[in-house]
């Protein structure tokens, strides 16, 4: 079994796998895009943490009780116990740390909208606000309160510099298609699509990598959103906003909220294939 | 003037990122910064004055450039300054993300300047913190304490590698006293050498108490 068939088996396709196990491939899931995509991807809503935490209470009061037990057996299954715990807990320890990064790097991108904000869980977003009114007070009380009262600001954007940091988006990041599907992606020069197929895997810029329209609206939508940064948002896509949008050009507009700078890059006209010349190095495909 | 002493604490802010220990905090400097803000901003509004608010940069270009120094070197000084604490507070914040109590932070980063160096500083690293950055240090800490709180199971300030074995062994490298595990108490004296569970000694390899044998 090789990380191919391990990430197949959490496609969508596959309904009858235990939630214990969807949890903890959704989990993982999570924790992998959230590392690679350079901005911040949307806290699970479905309750994945809660039942995640529920179930390494659960496995740590069941050490418990068996550490009084001597039996050998025991003993050995207890150390398998620990290690999953460990391991259990390690993901979701660099899950949240990976997003605590994220979070302490761009606080005031993150706070800047009710879109963005709505990235973060409730703890989170208590932590950030908490963390930047640390931070401009100890400016002010610095140095910053010596200052003009012009110049106390901490999210100007005199001189076309705006003070708040954003993440780059025009890093590459790394997709796989759970389905056949075309891939359009930005470059420096023009754009390019190409079909991609069932498995692929593709690099391209962040921006906006998105998915060209097949025949079917809510494939599209629900592909889009499960592809892009690493296709693994896990987060079941609302079926009522699906409906609302009818043509294909409003989707980018859409997604706009994701997308904190880059909203000038691309436009949903640009739909139209485009074949990637050799020297524009848009895509790698790996070889069979 | 215009940005010099700007340019000293951006300087300051650089040898910081590459130092094992936090440099003492340049008083004077950032109030030489900060003053310098304050009598550009006098100029400013002095040039400004004769014209009564109707001021038009076509008419008089001289003093339209001069205001226009005074103001980029009034902006690139809130930069250096800013950047100048950020760096400061984000290497306060790896701290206290180690797990160092910042009361204690002083003996702390002397007993970890086996690299080198904080000896320098021998009257402990308390006194290279200004007293705004031990106040928001001591706040940061609560606020991590508060936000590790929802978590209590995970302990979000362990460690970050992957964990691969259950029990390691360890040496000690300083006397740490008696902790409680789950199989027993441990007396750790020092050189001494320990097959424990790794959750349970984490936080004193982090402290440099114990090493990891591999």
């Amino acid at each position: 079994m090789d990380i191919d068939d391990i990430l197949r088996e959490v496609d969508p396709t596959s309904q009858f796998i235990p939630t214990d196990t969807r949890d903890l491939q959704a989990l993982t899931r999570a924790w992998v895009a959230e590392r690679s995509s350079p901005e911040l991807l949307h806290w699970p809503a479905d309750g994945l943490f809660e039942r995640v935490n529920e179930r390494i209470k659960q496995q740590i009061e069941r050490v418990e009780e068996m550490t009084g037990d001597m039996d050998p057996k025991t003993n050995f299954a207890l150390i398998i116990i620990q290690t999953e715990l460990e391991r259990f807990k390690y993901l979701v320890r660099s899950y949240l740390r990976a997003r605590i990064a994220k979070i302490d790097k761009h606080t005031l991108h993150y706070l800047s909208s009710p879109d963005l904000r709505a990235r973060l869980s409730d703890t989170e977003q208590a932590y950030a606000t908490r963390h930047q009114a640390l931070l401009h007070n100890h400016y002010l009380s610095s140095f910053l309160s010596a200052f003009p009262p012009a110049l106390q600001n901490l999210n100007d954007t005199a001189g076309n510099i705006s003070m708040i940091d954003t993440p780059d988006t025009d890093t590459a990041v790394f997709i796989r298609l759970l389905k056949d599907a075309l891939v359009e992606g930005h470059g420096t020069d023009r754009d390019g699509a190409l079909n991609g197929k069932n498995g692929d895997i593709i690099i391209l810029r962040c921006d906006k990598p998105f998915l060209a329209p097949p025949l079917d609206m809510s494939d599209l939508q629900k592909t889009w959103a499960k592809h892009r940064l690493g296709a693994v948002l896990t987060e079941p896509f609302d079926e009522h906003e699906e409906q609302e949008i009818g043509t294909v050009s409003e989707l980018p507009e859409h997604f706009d909220d994701d997308d904190s700078s880059a909203s000038s890059a691309s436009s949903a006209s640009s739909t139209g294939t485009v074949i990637p010349s050799p020297s524009q190095n848009l895509f790698a495909r790996p070889q069979g | 003037m215009y940005g010099d002493l700007g340019n000293k604490l951006v300087q300051q802010a650089k040898r910081t990122q590459n130092l094992a220990h936090l440099p003492p905090y340049q008083t004077e400097l950032i109030r030489a910064v900060t003053r310098e803000v304050r009598d550009l901003d006098k100029d400013v509004a002095a040039l400004l004055e004769p014209f009564q608010g109707s001021f038009h940069p076509a008419d008089d270009q001289a003093v339209a450039c001069t205001l226009l120094v005074n103001h980029l070197s009034m902006r690139r000084n809130k930069r250096c300054l800013l950047a100048y604490h950020r760096t400061r507070t984000d290497r306060l914040e790896e701290l206290a993300w180690k797990g160092y109590d910042v009361v204690d932070l002083a003996g702390q980063q002397v007993g970890n300047g086996a690299s080198g160096a904080s000896n320098m500083t021998g009257d402990g690293t308390m006194s290279n913190l200004s007293p705004q950055e031990e106040d928001y240090i001591r706040q940061y800490s609560d606020l991590l304490a508060a936000y590790k709180g929802q978590w209590t199971d995970i302990d979000l300030t362990g460690s970050l590698e992957p964990p691969r074995d259950l029990f390691i062994d360890v040496r000690v490298l300083k006397d740490a006293g008696e902790i409680q595990t789950e199989y027993g108490a441990i007396t750790l004296t020092k050189n001494s050498q320990f097959y424990v569970r790794q959750g349970d000694v984490e936080r004193l390899i982090a402290q440099g108490y114990l090493q990891k044998l591999t």
